[in-house]
């Protein structure tokens, strides 16, 4: 068998040294190796979002990213600060109803509010629209957005 | 193990998914016990058991304030333990340990309310004694028990002493009344937010230790297919891979990471043979076979045909696809295996269903299997269904260690158990006054048995909403024709209703345009004397200020009314038309499920309702292919997105005395609503679901047709 390159990661500020192949989804490495399970597995394909990340401030689909081009820092749910506007606002606004995609939304939105502070209704939604919600949180979703960057209260 | 969650003001709830024995136990001794749900402790603090699993409805904040309200405790003094798999956990009105059908507050409020009565009345008989003072002069509110007069100390003073209390009867407990609620009726905070936010909630898939191997399954591509051939060396020769346990119809392979299961899984190489004969054309066939076919009579009452034999006749058919829940989480269930005993952490709806399962596969007796319901990501009926507890018992056994099964998500739409597709034929008559003088309705669908087995005669779920239905006819007559194909099928959001209600809610709209009245004040008019029913179209119609205008000619909002598992909804879609293809701009929805617990938590139920509804309406249809399922991934299947879904203003009222379900009955009138604006503003009838694909197709008739 051939030798496990090791790996040095930058995740939530922490730098970890894995052993893993350059082709494993930065997905797996995240909740098998590291047990950093707030990032979940939805389809595996990049169509449902619930496994985003941020990466260098991206957000990403981490079920797609092989671990070998993960060059910048990675941001994880675990690793967004819990009073983030985005976490308060999710609370505020009792977002969640099963959960399981919630880490997805909220990567994906703290990843909009940085790139821009104050998105229009529309350019919410076409941003969230990759990160799907079986259990339709949608609206919710938007609006806690619109409370995280100041815009209704 | 027991984690703590904070609450968003700094309070303090502890939340336990797992091991709640130990726990008890321990305590066992110290504590007041009212009931098999109820504890209170010396501390001040109150345990919950709950029977009923999170799958985002908001169980546990709903029950935990039924008990908090009733006994008179602050918020923060209640302790939710999720129950383990137990006989004496059962839902006292079904029976089993199940979360479905709309029912945990309905079937659990009386009970909890009950416990509590019971634990309060033993606390204030002994503050009574302690005191020198009569039980009647006592109050408990905010978990102290306090006279008018000056005696006031916290209920854990009195543990000891109630538990020596003679048991008041059941008819001489003194429920609250509304007014001296503080908790029931409130938007309080859910207790799982928190954690979910965080990334912290325990789901099923995250319940694996580290060094638990993961099994992930070589599925057939056609339902009942047996594995030939495989290649198990070139599965083996894969780094981590641990086992290859044949199971039957499909590959189990067990690896140390899932990564490295999902790889092996796909290395195996599974020659299939044989299986189920089946794809698109074959399912339209068996429908249109079923309805020629008699079928069963459900409801017959009046001269149906001499009502036909008038002027003012239609005739429908409609049609609606198989569907698949897609929870977000895909099946999952770990087994850790000792052997002689065994512990599974599981999303499951059905707990008694689980254990049982369990212990068939594994040949333990049922008390050497110990269930934990874990946060369930997302459930709509699917986990109500306990094949993941089949095949990771079976694969733990086979190898003789801990696993955790992993459906991959292609194998979750495989091994669906699907929301049956449904053919309908209507003929509807109406008279020169717009009353239905007939009402002919023949439907044809596959038994679905569900978690309770099939029962002889008309399946319920296939007639639902049909052969009660609700509005004025002089006649009606209800067939229901089984339609036999390999298809598993299965509970989905609202069931029978989920069908049944686009197709009636849109036939008593083509009776209006064919009565020339519009079709909210139509509707009104075959409803008189239900109050409730006429309370929530109403009151929709208000909130959506709605016109109505002359047929055909512009208008653009449509109007729904359906009442399933105990609740009654009213909705108006606020349609518009661009190349013709419909948008919905707003849906107004109003619920009446009687007595409300947590209006926060409702409205979060319609607005996931309505959304899913409209999912299903405009997009979602399982394909079959080649013996099994085509659409296996969310690219062939998508569901709708954050860009798609309009504004929804929920309305809830109260006409309904008894307590109705939450969970579903927003879902089945989203989809006529939507085809009654559709017709509203287009003149034009789709009686055909996905909505997308329909308006891409010609107008199909059901060939050929039954009536002769
Ligand atoms: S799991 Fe990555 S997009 Fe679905
Ligand atoms: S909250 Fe359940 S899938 Fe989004």
């Amino acid at each position: 068998m051939v030798a496990m390159p090791h790996r040095s990661l930058s995740i939530n500020g922490s730098t970890y040294v894995v052993e893993v192949g350059d082709d494993v989804p930065l997905l797996w490495v995240l909740r098998d190796l590291l047990l950093l399970r707030g990032t979940k597995y939805g389809c595996g394909i990049g169509q449902c979002g619930v496994c985003t990340v941020m990466v260098g401030g991206q957000a990403l689909r981490s079920c797609l990213l092989p671990v070998g081009e993960v060059r910048e820092a990675v941001t994880t749910i675990e690793g967004l600060a819990a009073d983030h506007p985005v976490k308060r606002a999710w609370i505020s606004e009792q977002v969640p109803q099963c959960g399981y995609c919630q880490s997805g939304q909220i990567m994906q939105a703290a990843a909009l509010l940085q790139q821009t502070s104050k998105p229009t209704e529309s350019e919410i939604r076409s941003a969230m629209r990759g990160v799907l919600c079986r259990c339709g949180t949608y609206n919710r979703i938007v609006r806690a957005i619109q409370v995280a960057s100041g815009q209704v209260s | 193990m027991e984690r703590r969650a904070f609450l968003g003001s700094g309070l303090v709830m502890a939340v336990s998914m797992t091991g709640a024995l130990p726990l008890r136990a321990a305590l066992l001794e110290d504590n007041l016990e009212c009931g098999v749900f109820l504890e209170l402790q010396a501390d001040g603090l109150v345990r919950l058991f709950l029977n009923k699993s999170e799958m985002g409805q908001g169980v546990m904040t709903g029950l935990a304030q039924i008990v908090a309200d009733e006994l008179g405790v602050a918020w923060e003094a209640m302790r939710l333990v999720q129950a383990r798999a137990e006989e004496r956990y059962v839902d006292p009105v079904g029976g089993r340990m199940v979360t479905g059908g709309s029912t945990s507050i309905r079937h659990m409020w009386r009970p909890l309310q009950e416990a509590a009565a019971t634990a309060r009345e033993l606390l204030i008989q002994a503050a009574a004694v302690t005191w020198g003072v009569e039980p009647g002069t006592v109050r408990m509110d905010g978990g102290l028990l306090a006279t008018g007069n000056g005696h006031s100390a916290p209920f854990g003073r009195f543990i000891a002493l109630a538990k020596r209390m003679p048991w008041p009867e059941r008819s001489q407990l003194r429920l609250r009344s509304a007014d001296q609620h503080t908790l029931l009726g409130r938007p309080v905070p859910r207790v799982d937010v928190p954690d979910k936010v965080q990334g912290r909630a325990c789901f099923g898939l995250d319940a694996r230790p580290r060094d638990v191997p993961v099994a992930v399954l070589a599925w057939p591509p056609a339902f009942g297919a047996r594995p030939g051939r495989i290649d198990e060396a070139a599965a083996r020769a894969m780094a981590g891979v641990r086992h290859v346990v044949p199971l039957e119809g499909a590959v189990a392979v067990v690896a140390d990471t899932t990564y490295q299961a999902l790889q092996g899984a796909e290395a195996l190489g599974v020659d299939w043979q044989g299986g189920a004969r089946l794809d698109d054309r074959i399912v339209t066939e068996s429908f249109a076979a079923a309805l020629q076919q008699q079928g069963l009579l459900a409801v017959h009452r009046g001269e149906v045909e001499m009502g036909l034999a008038g002027a003012k006749t239609i005739e429908a058919f409609y049609e609606l696809p198989y569907l698949a829940h897609v929870t977000m989480e895909p099946m999952n269930c770990t087994v850790l295996w000792h052997k002689d005993r065994c512990q599974i952490h599981v999303g499951t709806q059905n707990q008694t269903e689980a254990l049982a399962t369990a212990a068939r596969v594994s040949g333990l007796p049922p008390a050497r299997i110990d269930i934990q319901t874990t946060y369930l990501g997302g459930g709509f009926g699917r986990r109500l269904a306990t094949d993941m507890v089949a095949e990771a018992v079976a694969i733990a056994k086979a190898i003789d260690g801990p696993v955790q099964l992993v459906h991959r998500r292609e194998h979750d739409f495989q091994a669906g158990m699907f929301r049956p597709g449904c053919h309908s034929l209507l003929r509807g008559a109406v008279g020169e006054d717009g009353a239905i003088l007939a009402w002919s309705h023949h439907v044809a669908t596959q038994p679905l048995a569900g978690p309770g087995g099939q029962k002889p005669g008309v399946d319920r779920a296939a007639v639902a909403g049909v052969a009660d239905l609700p509005y004025a006819v002089k006649a009606l007559e209800v067939r229901w024709s089984p339609v036999t194909l390999p298809i598993p099928v299965w509970p989905w959001r609202s069931v029978g209703a989920s069908h049944n209600a686009f197709v009636v809610e849109s036939f008593v709209d083509e009776l209006a345009y064919l009565a020339q009245a519009d079709p909210l004040a139509y509707r009104l008019s075959l409803l008189q004397g239900n109050e409730a029913a006429l309370n929530v179209l109403r009151l929709a119609g208000e909130h959506a200020a709605y016109r109505p205008k002359p047929a055909g000619g512009g208008r653009r909002q449509g109007v729904a009314y359906h009442y399933s598992f105990g609740s009654n909804c009213a909705m108006v879609a606020d349609v518009t038309v661009q190349d013709g293809r419909p948008k919905v701009a707003r849906v107004v929805a109003v619920l009446d499920c009687g007595p409300v617990v947590n209006h926060d938590l409702v409205a979060a139920q319609v607005e996931g309702a309505v959304v899913m509804g409209l999912s299903a309406a405009m997009k979602e249809a399982v394909h079959f292919a080649e013996g099994g399922v085509q659409s296996v991934n969310l690219h062939q299947y998508d569901l709708l997105r954050c860009d798609e879904v309009p504004p929804i203003e929920v309305h809830l009222t109260q006409v309904m005395r008894e307590v109705g379900g939450v969970g579903e009955p927003a879902l089945p009138p989203v989809a006529p609503a939507l085809a009654n604006g559709y017709f509203a503003a287009t003149g034009r009838r789709i009686r055909r679901l996905p909505f997308l694909a329909a308006l891409d197709q010609p107008v199909r008739q059901h060939t050929p047709p039954a009536a002769s």
